[in-house]
């Protein structure tokens, strides 16, 4: 078991890299017709790869099966169609308290 | 509806109950592409890549599943997103990948879902399981008796 580690220690390990901010391009698409969406199909999953707009989906799995049919395995931007997404909460994980005894 | 009894076992001694205070809800997981990407992989003549076993941890307090992002990357998983996570240095940005979870040993289904790829070496976890997965089940945390029960 790894009780002795420091918290900050395991702080810097899970957030040490930086993250580099991708999809711009589909960002930009999806707030062009974010209102549309919005007033469509709400809670739904669209579909973008650069500036172009594949569909809506009602699962993130429907949403990634059809991205990966149309454009292989490459990235592209499963966008949940919601007015603001919140930030993710995963405490145990940034505050360094994560162990597992086996 | 199935039903996943765990009782902590192959572990230093102890009462169960202070074991499973220990080290909280471990889940045997089993991480692996998509089924869809499989099926492409496979029409190709592509050599399917190994699922990535460990542990994870059933976390009430955490709103989204994670993983190690090196395993996800390791299966040649590409990002489908990216989100936010509260830090205690402010907001961070992470990827999201779309992956297939599987609980070997236990009657519980497998799921594709959204990870948040995060960075946690040197733990041996590869994977705290979120209130995203929750939403769907019912958990009964038995301190008495040492144990934990998943009901999906």
């Amino acid at each position: 078991m790894h009780f002795c580690r420091l918290p900050g220690f395991l702080v810097r390990s899970t957030f040490s890299r930086m993250v580099e901010p991708r999809f711009t391009e589909e960002l930009t698409a999806f707030e062009q017709r974010k209102q549309e969406l919005l007033n469509l199909c709400e809670s739904k999953f669209a579909v973008f790869k650069g500036s172009e707009f594949l569909g809506v989906f009602d699962t993130p799995q429907a949403a990634y099966d059809a991205g990966l049919n149309k454009w292989g395995n490459v990235a592209f931007l499963i966008k949940p169609v919601v007015k603001e997404e919140k930030p993710q909460q995963i405490p145990a994980l940034y505050l360094g308290l994560l162990h597992a005894g086996t | 509806m199935p039903v996943h009894n765990v009782f902590p076992h192959g572990l230093p001694a102890g009462a169960p109950q202070d074991l499973l205070a220990a080290i909280g809800l471990l889940l045997a997981v089993e991480i692996n592409v998509p089924q869809s990407l499989a099926n492409v992989l496979t029409s190709q003549g592509a050599a399917l890549p190994q699922p990535v076993t460990g542990s994870a941890l059933v976390d009430t307090g955490a709103t989204s599943c994670c993983v190690e992002e090196s395993l996800v990357q390791g299966l040649g998983l590409q990002p489908v997103g990216q989100v936010h996570v509260c830090g205690q240095s402010g907001l961070k940005l992470q990827n999201v990948y779309l992956a297939r979870m599987s609980f070997p040993g236990s009657p519980m289904p497998t799921l594709e879902l959204p990870l948040i790829g995060v960075q946690m070496t040197g733990q041996n976890l590869i994977s705290p399981i979120g209130r995203d997965v929750l939403r769907h089940c019912v958990l009964v945390y038995n301190g008495p008796m040492g144990s934990y029960t998943i009901a999906f």
